[in-house]
């Protein structure tokens, strides 16, 4: 019934065609498995989702106002992206959102390894660097027990070996993340 | 009953403000206001849409390997 009420291909057709299928005997039965079942990660309270959102907002802005160079700007920049979108997935994906955006974090850190070092000692990419690793500080304190998948622990074992000597700021994402997911 | 948050619960979550949508409006709609999607185009909306949907199929994954994995009392 889930996957009748999920199919894609026919996404201009009314909402009806598709709520049909999610009736009350199917909530119920979720919310039965979803007691029965053991929990895999610690809800993020609406002040918690509220209170990330504004750090966001706060991190885009210093780095949108900041005189930094184009190519810092994009790089800082899709860090946010990374996790905004991870904000708007936790509603489907849980904590493993966040897991899914630590991996991507620390892939795109690793690529670019040597443009933050080149500007280590800029005080406007230390600023913003700091402000990334407390936003990645904030969500560890809050997503514990994260589900763990094979595929994570091997990214995350790969990107912390290739961004050794990475921008001194950045290395708790790395580091603090990883050790959770050991 | 206590319920753990676990991809039982994020799908129940998901489905039911999903099932809550105003019965005149499109499938797209429906789900652009369940996930917060914004934007002028429509086709935009309707990759995002998409992407959406299919996390939550591998939420519906997820539970049937977990319900798979799980020893549940006898009389369940």
């Amino acid at each position: 019934m889930i996957r009748y009420a999920l199919d894609p291909s026919g996404l201009n057709n009314p909402v009806s065609n598709y709520s049909r299928h999610i009736d009350r005997y199917v909530l119920s039965a979720l919310l039965w498995c979803a007691a029965a079942l053991p929990s895999d990660g610690q809800l993020l309270t609406d002040n918690d989702l509220a209170g990330l959102n504004a750090q966001l907002r706060d991190l885009r802005e210093l780095i949108e106002t900041a005189s930094l160079p184009t190519t810092l700007i994009h790089f800082f920049l899709h860090h946010v992206r990374i996790l905004e979108d991870a904000l708007r997935n936790y509603k489907v994906r849980g904590p493993t959102a966040f897991v899914t955006a630590h991996v991507s974090a620390v892939q795109h850190i690793a690529v670019n390894h040597g443009l933050i070092e080149r500007h280590k000692d800029d005080i406007e990419v230390r600023a913003a660097s700091k402000r990334l690793a407390d936003v990645w500080e904030w969500i560890e304190e809050r997503v514990q027990d994260i589900e763990t998948s094979h595929k994570a622990l091997t990214y995350v074992a790969a990107g912390a070996a290739a961004v050794n000597g990475a921008a001194p700021h950045l290395l708790p994402i790395i580091s603090g993340i990883a050790n959770q997911l050991k | 009953m206590a319920v753990n948050y676990n991809s039982a619960y994020r799908l129940h979550t998901v489905l039911t403000e999903f099932a809550e949508q105003p019965a005149g409006t499109s499938a797209l709609a429906a789900w652009s206001a369940v996930f917060g999607l914004r934007s002028d185009d429509k086709h935009h909306v309707w990759i995002q849409a998409t992407a959406k949907l299919s996390l939550i199929f591998d939420e519906v994954d997820l539970l049937e390997v977990k319900m798979e994995g799980t020893t549940f009392p006898p009389e369940t």
